[in-house]
């Protein structure tokens, strides 16, 4: 197995276009599903991670590197001089500006998040997504996803009423 | 790479179409909506998502995620109640501003007392002319609905009248809110002895009253004696099916088992006295929240077997607010006995609304993240908002499950 940087563990990640990722085996751990792979030694050389191409495969790389719990040489610095709080404060406006891409882009990270199982981002990718939906928005979303309303004008006359609450 | 050949808006609604075409992802992404009003939003998409929203185990996982929100409170002034809305997010703001108007109408008609809330609906009493008392089930959230009103209730039986030394009558909601199901508690005592009934409000009326006794164990006893006037200082709305008294004897709570119609005697954690809440926890637990000054106390209890001693108790989380508190206090006179009360506790302990009588002012903690904010600042002192010896405040929750119909589909 690939090291570097003084006894940190390298992993190779290779997209299926033919890209090749090396990144640190505790930031490519952040994934839910590589480090099962890692943890059942299934990952001696280089993990295809299927689906994901170099370009999404690249922003979640630069996700998990953000969020990666900075323990450790590097990491000791950085929480002795800045509270947690500051900390957090700090990544949310990273995140904040992380998400600023376009739709595209932020439906392939909510496939990569969910494949990867990275909790953070699917959280991130999901909210951002769905902070549209209102009341107002159904007939965009609709049309958007190319979606038929499939409900019969009583049908949707009976949720709103049920459901008076929801509506102004 | 053939995404980047087409137009951005058909790449996007393809990785759309992909996303949310998939059961799975569209889940995840649902779950994630955080407020029940947009959940709704969501299931009139189409019949696809509906199917989603509705489905059980989908709900069940959603209320974990998102626990229902406190949307206010009902208190209960020299003037008779009025709503104190929370800050929210604004994706409650519609039920918040239901809740406002539908309170300000109802309140202007004289209630005597809200008995209960629970899932956004709430119970009234009110004095009728004739010395009765008449119960009115209102759904703030519903604007469509007028209030229902359960039938008169059954009298308790004779010991009531003649020799009880203190007396209480209460009136639960089931979980739902709903009419039905809506529990009649009379309790009362005579001397050593503690007497309940327990009747339960199904679609042809009041049912058979089941009752209780149990004789004050002999520690109770002597407090009984000494302050039989407020020997019970309390009936707490029910938590996993039973009401539990506060005591002023310290150290122990009463418990009535409506279910049951039995009762057991709980020990306290050690320090606690009367100032405290209850609240259930998910799996099956009890929450207890204390406050002594200005430390407040998470504890929580397993109530599994017959073991109630104080040892199952495990604390949770304990911190102080004072300096939050006093913080968002701008002046206030500092008393003698300077502390803060524990008016309510959200399930779950995920909240609790705390009082300081020095300063008048209402706060919200969310326990979790100790985030302390202050919500309300009486206009004036309210000397006698003690309603049957305590302070009256009616939490307003949001309601849950929405109510999807079953549509062929």
């Amino acid at each position: 197995m690939a090291t570097r940087e003084a006894g940190k563990k390298m992993i190779m990640l290779k997209s299926p276009d033919g890209m090749e990722f090396e990144v640190e085996e505790a930031v490519a751990m952040e994934s839910q599903t590589i480090r099962k792979m890692i943890e059942d030694d299934c990952a001696d050389t280089a993990i295809l991670i299927p689906n994901i191409n170099s370009k999404i495969l690249s922003r979640v790389i630069e996700y998990c590197n953000k969020h990666v719990p900075t323990t450790g040489a590097t990491g000791a610095a950085a929480s002795d001089t800045v509270a947690p709080a500051a900390l957090a404060e700090d990544l949310k406006i990273w995140d904040a500006e992380f998400i600023k891409v376009n739709r595209a882009t932020r439906f392939n990270l909510i496939q990569a998040a969910s494949y990867l199982n990275i909790k953070g981002l699917l959280d991130l990718t999901s909210q951002t997504t769905i902070d549209t939906i209102s009341d107002n928005s159904l007939e965009e979303i609709r049309s958007f996803l190319s979606t038929k309303n499939d409900y019969l004008p009583e049908e949707e006359q009976t949720i709103r009423r049920e459901n008076q609450w929801a509506f102004q | 790479m053939d995404g980047d050949r087409r137009s951005p808006a058909a790449a996007a609604a393809a990785s759309a179409a992909s996303v949310l075409g998939d059961d799975d992802l569209l889940r995840e992404i649902l779950l994630r909506l955080g407020f029940p009003t947009c959940l709704v939003h969501a299931a009139l998409v189409s019949k696809r998502w509906l199917l989603h929203a509705s489905d059980p185990v989908f709900l069940r996982r959603f209320r974990e995620r998102n626990p229902p929100r406190l949307l206010g409170f009902c208190l209960r002034g020299l003037d008779g109640y009025s709503f104190v809305p929370l800050p929210q997010p604004p994706e409650l703001a519609v039920p918040i501003h239901r809740v406002t108007s539908s309170c300000a109408a109802a309140f202007s008609n004289i209630i005597h007392l809200i008995k209960h809330c629970r899932n956004g609906r709430l119970i009234t009493e009110s004095f009728h002319h004739k010395g009765t008392d008449r119960h009115a089930l209102l759904a703030p959230l519903l604007a469509g609905e007028s209030a229902a009103f359960p039938p008169p209730n059954p009298p308790p039986s004779r010991d009531w009248d003649g020799r009880a030394q203190v007396r209480y009558i209460e009136v639960f909601l089931p979980e739902d809110g709903g009419l039905d199901g809506i529990t009649l508690v009379h309790l009362w005592n005579v001397g050593r002895k503690i007497y309940a009934e327990v009747c339960v409000l199904g679609s042809d009326g009041w049912g058979v009253p089941a009752s209780a006794e149990m004789e004050l164990p002999a520690h109770m006893e002597l407090a009984a004696q000494r302050y039989d006037e407020r020997f019970l200082a309390d009936m707490l709305p029910p938590v996993l099916g039973k009401v539990f008294m506060v005591t002023t004897s310290g150290g122990f709570t009463l418990g009535l088992d409506l279910a049951t119609a039995s009762f057991f005697t709980l020990e306290l954690p050690v320090g606690v006295q009367s100032n405290y809440k209850l609240s259930c926890a998910e799996d099956s637990g009890l929450y207890l929240v204390s406050a002594d000054g200005f430390q407040l106390s998470v504890w929580l209890h397993p109530m599994i077997g017959d073991d109630d001693g104080a040892g199952n108790w495990r604390l949770v989380d304990t911190f102080c607010v004072h300096e939050t508190c006093t913080r968002l206090v701008d002046h206030y006179w500092v008393p003698l006995y300077n502390f803060i009360a524990v008016d309510f506790v959200g399930d779950n302990a995920d909240f609790a609304i705390l009082d300081h009588p020095a300063s008048d002012i209402l706060f919200y903690v969310h326990l979790r993240s100790r985030v302390v904010e202050k919500v309300y600042q009486r206009p004036t002192r309210f000397l006698t908002v003690l309603a049957a010896g305590r302070l009256h405040i009616s939490p307003v929750m949001m309601t849950w499950p929405p109510i999807f119909p079953a549509l062929n589909i």
